[in-house]
């Protein structure tokens, strides 16, 4: 779209509905990240559902206006965490999504107020249970559009299936990587546009890592599924050949004891740190010369590209979905099969071993990390959501949920009777189809 | 809350500093400022302390693009402590300044070759209550600690030496805090200005024990075992070793090395069960 149509549309109004902006994660801070780009423009606001914290730590100067439903500091007299509604279970976040329980009849009027008065143009979601929030509970008029942080591919059957039944009524669902898009392609979601756009990463303002500080760094929550325990043993193959190097882990989390153990264990406590959690995080790829990326899976992977502009070679799993699109293997990193920790070991060795090798793979990742610039990925959101405002209109968007409901039902019909598995119902969907098209003449 | 109408927006919480350490000990402390041009400003640091406060006022440079930046030098003396930092316009109320993007990689495996007089080390860190604080150290001599490896109900420590030379009769010694007991005493092993020090649990008894070293014997100065030269300003969380048990002279115990809240070494030691076959 060009810029002077863009012009007549002029600013929108874009709210972000997110499960809390005060807390440390790859949602939150590509959620902020977006939000200040799209702020150079637009009207933009983010929505927590929840307050645990004074003041948001990945936004701390507050460029976008942060405001929250629910209020959970125990400290505060305004804590709202023993509101007996708040112990009701919520009836519109879908059941499956894992902070399900986090959620209650009180989440569930507080969103509903908010998404029933909100005068945005657009409501962006940023989960599963929330953007089943956007679908039940938003007022006729502004766009909703659904993001996926995690994928498809790795959500509890029972959760795709809610969300088969509940997306068809969304304008848009973006996902952070192509695959996850073609995942969702592959459902039925007739007139939701389903589209890819990577997180951004903005430059921190700092100078390349120098490539001479003999560390190699991890950065993610503490959570089984980082798999820091595969890290650890991998560099104790590292430790053996080179003893002069060391691994720095940083954020905090669940394993974190499970992990010290470990250290402790192989006899790593003077060459392994868990660092803690630490923000910002940007200041720490630049003290270390290789990234370490050991998850089973990573939806997208932001600390990867946050290493790739500190000028870090990444060294990472192939899981799904993140590493493999983002890191080109010899070129700014390695990837490894998921869960070896023989080839992790040997991956990090060899460029340990080759200081010319991973200076040349550090410069092409500062370079090739220039894809996730806030301004370039704030483009093309703004495109896309410039095109979905145009083609909005209370009569589509009416018509386009009560299809999308339909479409839903029908699912929600094809699951009770069985037929849930994905690929099966080919003929059930042709007849769902049918009766979508009746409906829509009506 | 009464009704479902969300709370007004958090405020933006006061300027915002980026530090960048050098590998000498000296900061430099940079904020963007536009509104502060062309009025007299400075940067006061203010000591945590109980009784009488110390201040140092740094001056605030300005620079091109609606920029302010404070060195603090090496040379500038800061009392050991948290000092926290605040920004000062014209006669107005000092305000605390936040932390941003603080580049410490310079002080990533310093080496503090030379020390004339004094070890200096200033560490900016987010403090508690999320605003910028700076660790600060003078220690001359200064026993940095290095590896340590736990073994069979020892540990042995390796450690450099800054600001001083080794005499003839090196030792070590590990002291019960709070007691008016002889320390006990353990001998060091010695190559340039690098030490090796082995300390057998088994003389240790429940208490914490504090490391020290006197690089020329009893004749000279004890010197307090620590680590000071990195980027982390609180190094007990992160730095963290194996406990060991082993039955000594005061039965059966449970000992572990541990970083203090000064980052100074000490060795935890408790009371345990006989261990039953």
């Amino acid at each position: 779209m060009s810029a002077g149509k863009r012009g007549t549309w002029g600013r929108m109004r874009i709210s972000f509905l997110i499960n809390s902006a005060y807390g440390i994660g790859g949602t939150i801070r590509t959620t902020f990240n977006l939000a200040e780009q799209l702020a150079q423009q637009h009207e933009v606001e983010v929505v927590s559902v929840f307050r645990n914290r004074e003041r948001p730590l990945l936004a701390p100067d507050g460029n976008v206006p942060v405001r929250y439903l629910v209020d959970l500091r125990r400290q505060e007299s305004t804590f709202e965490g023993d509101d007996p509604e708040n112990k009701l279970p919520s009836r519109v976040f879908a059941r499956h999504d894992g902070a399900y329980d986090r959620y209650s009849l009180l989440t569930d009027r507080r969103i509903g107020a908010y998404l029933a008065t909100t005068d945005a143009d657009v409501v962006i979601g940023t989960r599963p249970g929330l953007n089943t929030h956007l679908v039940r509970q938003a007022r006729r008029g502004p766009v909703l559009l659904g993001q996926e942080h995690l994928t498809y591919s790795t959500h509890p059957p029972r959760l795709q299936r809610e969300l088969r039944a509940l997306y068809p009524r969304l304008d848009a669902l973006i996902t952070v990587t192509e695959k996850d898009a073609r995942d969702y392609r592959r459902l039925w979601l007739p007139g939701v546009r389903v589209e890819s756009v990577p997180n951004s990463v903005p430059d921190a303002g700092l100078a390349p890592a120098d490539g001479r500080g003999k560390w190699v760094i991890a950065a993610g929550r503490l959570a089984r599924m980082k798999r820091y325990d595969l890290l650890i043993r991998a560099f104790a193959q590292v430790v053996e050949e080179r003893p002069d190097w060391r691994l720095r882990i940083y954020g905090g989390g669940v394993e974190r004891q499970k992990l010290r153990e470990l250290v402790e264990r192989l006899g790593l406590y003077n060459h392994v740190f868990l660092m803690g959690p630490v923000s910002p995080l940007e200041p720490e790829w630049g003290k270390g010369a290789i990234a370490a990326v050991s998850s089973s899976f990573e939806p997208f992977g932001m600390t990867i590209v946050e290493a790739m502009r500190a000028g870090l070679p990444v060294v990472a799993t192939d899981c799904p979905h993140g590493p493999g699109e983002i890191i080109t293997p010899g070129v700014d990193g390695q990837l490894v099969p998921n869960g070896d920790v023989k080839a992790m070991g040997a991956a990090l060795l060899g460029l340990i071993n080759d200081d010319e090798k991973r200076a040349a793979m550090g410069r092409a990742a500062r370079e090739r990390a220039h894809r996730y610039d806030p301004a370039t990925i704030g483009e093309r959101y703004d495109r896309l959501l410039t095109e979905l405002v145009a083609r909005r209109g209370p009569l589509r968007s009416g018509a386009h949920r009560a299809r999308g409901a339909l479409v839903g039902r029908a699912y929600a019909a094809r699951n009770v009777a069985g037929t849930v598995r994905q690929g099966v119902g080919y003929v059930k969907r042709n007849g769902v189809r049918a009766a979508v098209m009746k409906a829509r003449t009506v | 809350m009464s009704t479902a109408s969300p709370a007004p927006s958090v405020p933006s919480a006061g300027p915002r500093a980026f530090c960048a350490a050098d590998a000498d000990g000296g900061v430099s402390i940079e904020l963007a400022l536009p509104e502060a041009a062309d009025r007299r400003s400075c940067l006061l640091l203010r000591r945590h302390a109980k009784q009488a406060q110390d201040e140092v006022r740094l001056p605030l440079a300005e620079l091109p693009g609606g920029r302010l930046r404070a060195e603090l030098p090496v040379g500038t003396a800061l009392r050991e402590g948290r000092w926290d930092v605040y920004l000062v316009l014209d006669d107005e109320e000092p305000v605390r300044v936040l932390p941003g993007m603080n580049d410490l990689r310079a002080l990533l495996d310093r080496e503090a070759h030379k020390v004339e007089g004094k070890l200096r080390v200033r560490i900016p860190y987010p403090a508690k209550e999320g605003h910028l604080a700076v660790r600060a150290w003078q220690r001359g001599p200064h026993a940095e600690a290095g590896e340590l490896h736990i073994g069979e109900g020892r540990l042995t420590l390796q450690g450099r030496l800054l600001g001083a030379e080794f005499g003839e009769e090196a030792d070590l010694l590990a002291d019960l805090r709070g007691s008016a007991e002889p320390p006990v005493t353990v001998e060091v092993k010695v190559s340039g200005d690098e030490f090796t020090a082995t300390v057998p649990y088994r003389k240790l008894g429940p208490g914490l024990w504090d490391l020290r070293l006197r690089p020329s014997g009893a004749q000279g100065p004890r010197v307090r075992v620590g680590r000071l030269l990195d980027d982390v300003a609180d190094k007990k969380p992160v730095f963290r070793y194996p406990s060991s048990r082993v039955t000594g002279e005061y039965g059966p115990v449970e000992a572990e090395p541990y970083y203090t809240v000064d980052n100074d070494l000490s060795v935890k030691v408790q009371a345990c069960e006989e261990e039953t076959a």
